[in-house]
């Protein structure tokens, strides 16, 4: 839930980058803490085990300068992704204002993308909110995984088993390289920002 | 596509699932290449080439039990727990301190940060807005920890000091039945019982414990369980240090002196000074024979004052 602060014009909302385990949302956040220095207020906390997954969350704070005479700050979380760490995905989801949901290319990971999103909508459930009202943005990662010659999945059947109902924008991405990452993560703060202004009216 | 050039294609994606950490897939790929050879009986040098693939599969396997059994919320460092702390607990506007405080350790226990926010609660179970909660969410963060026997020495050792009020005392051990029946603990009645009576926390009256205390001539006991119940007792003060009392009890009253072995705690205790009669708590320091003097075979019977 956004912190609106209306004497100090300060308004600060939350990010979640959602998806299976090893999809690739560290590997997204590590990319903008480089490419979007001047935007980024803070250091990138990464909490993670010993084979490198997250273990609690990876956070990054961002600052947007003022929009519609109000200062924009942005936290961005990412929540582990693997089953295990379910509760804690569930905290760390808590009170957030707009999705990134990462998918993985591979083929393989085709069950565990589709189970990942429904957790996700069951998560967002238990909080009140709902998967077709939040500002959600989809990302198909490891496109370049192709060039290696692994069978990943073509974006029609990606969209076709996870984006046929919800039919949110989605962006093609390679975040090892920062392809589509830039573009996924405006396209949140877009939606998350108009739904924002919608709820509170900050730019009265 | 023949056999050679599909094991290839096999172990490079099996490899590339390995990078990407993801194990399993890496694993079910190899068993596809270790079969495919098994059923191929012209391939030069197949058993060297199964009992590599056979190699590496065995060394995901040890990675995937490494993973399964890793702890699913390790305690990590300070500043991690302070960033857990800050970042995710929510406080309303106009809350006391204590109770923010105690919503960051309550945090800090459903991050799994169970000796930190234990720690914590520890402090706060000192204050006596949010007492109870934070005993009950330490006594939790101890069954978390498996540490069952420490949670009820713990919350003993608390009301001998006067952390609560004889309600709240009830309120936390049926907590903590209730809690140690669902972590399927057996649970003792009989290990939290007390002598009764109020402690001097809800007392109107107090005065000063420790350095400031008044002079204390002589206290009466009223015990209200045990097997004194409903006894009245008074011994004279022989020596007072601070809210340290010295007693004289005279080695035939066996009961009282069995009864009142080092740690009891005495919940309703009558003190009596030169100026008014103060109800308070004490706890029992030592109980020790005299071994020499006039007094000898009598005992030495020490008590300090936890409120008054």
């Amino acid at each position: 839930m956004a912190i609106f602060n209306i004497q100090k014009r300060e308004i600060e909302c939350k990010i979640v980058y959602y998806g299976p385990g090893r999809c690739g949302k560290t590997t997204n956040l590590e990319y903008i803490f480089k490419a979007f220095k001047k935007q980024v207020t803070g250091e990138m906390v990464s909490v993670d085990t010993e084979g490198d997954s997250t273990l609690f969350f990876d956070f990054l704070p961002m600052g947007l300068g003022k929009i519609n005479g109000c200062d924009v700050r942005v936290q961005i979380f990412t929540v582990p992704g693997q089953q295990k760490y379910s509760s804690t995905r569930k905290l760390v989801l808590k009170g957030l204002d707009g999705v990134v949901f990462v998918a993985d290319s591979l083929a393989v990971r085709r069950e565990k993308n589709m189970l990942s999103l429904k957790d996700l909508q069951q998560n967002l459930k238990e909080y009140g909110q709902s998967i077709t009202r939040i500002p959600l943005v989809l990302q198909y990662n490891k496109r370049d995984l192709a060039d290696e010659g692994v069978p990943i999945m073509s974006v029609e059947q990606m969209e076709r088993d996870l984006n046929r109902q919800l039919k949110v924008k989605s962006f093609e991405a390679s975040a090892t390289r920062g392809t589509g990452v830039g573009k996924t993560l405006q396209e949140c703060l877009k939606q998350t920002l108009i739904s924002l202004h919608k709820e509170l009216q900050w730019a009265k | 596509m023949n056999i050679k050039e599909r094991v290839k294609s096999l172990l490079k994606e099996a490899e590339l699932y390995k990078s990407q950490r993801l194990l399993r897939e890496a694993r079910k790929k190899y068993t596809l290449v270790i079969d495919i050879l098994q059923q191929q009986t012209r391939i030069q040098n197949r058993d060297v080439l199964i009992a590599a693939v056979e190699k590496k599969r065995e060394d995901l396997d040890h990675a995937i039990a490494k993973w399964d059994q890793s702890r699913v919320n390790p305690e990590v460092s300070s500043k991690v727990q302070d960033l857990i702390k800050r970042l995710f607990t929510t406080t309303e506007e106009g809350v006391s301190d204590d109770e923010k405080e105690i919503n960051e350790a309550i945090t800090l226990a459903k991050f799994g940060q169970h000796r930190k926010a234990l720690e914590e609660f520890r402090r706060l179970v000192r204050r006596p807005g949010i007492s109870l909660s934070a005993a009950k969410n330490a006594v939790k963060c101890h069954l978390e920890l498996s540490e069952a026997a420490e949670a009820v020495d713990m919350v003993k050792r608390w009301w001998s000091q006067g952390f609560f009020t004889p309600e709240q005392y009830t309120s936390l051990t049926q907590f903590m039945q209730a809690a140690f029946e669902k972590n399927g603990i057996a649970w003792d009645d009989a290990a939290m019982a007390t002598d009764g009576g109020a402690v001097a926390m809800e007392e109107d009256f107090t005065a000063p414990v420790d350095d400031d205390i008044i002079d204390i001539t002589s206290i009466g006991i009223n015990f209200q369980g045990g097997p004194m119940e409903g006894q009245h007792v008074e011994l004279d003060v022989s020596f007072q240090s601070g809210s340290l009392l010295s007693l004289i009890v005279a080695s035939s009253e066996k009961a009282l002196l069995e009864y009142l072995g080092k740690g009891k705690p005495i919940h309703d205790v009558d003190f009596f000074s030169p100026i008014a009669i103060f109800k308070g708590a004490a706890v029992v320091e030592s109980n020790t024979e005299i071994l020499s003097g006039p007094k000898k075979g009598d005992f030495s019977l020490d008590i300090r004052i936890n409120s008054m």
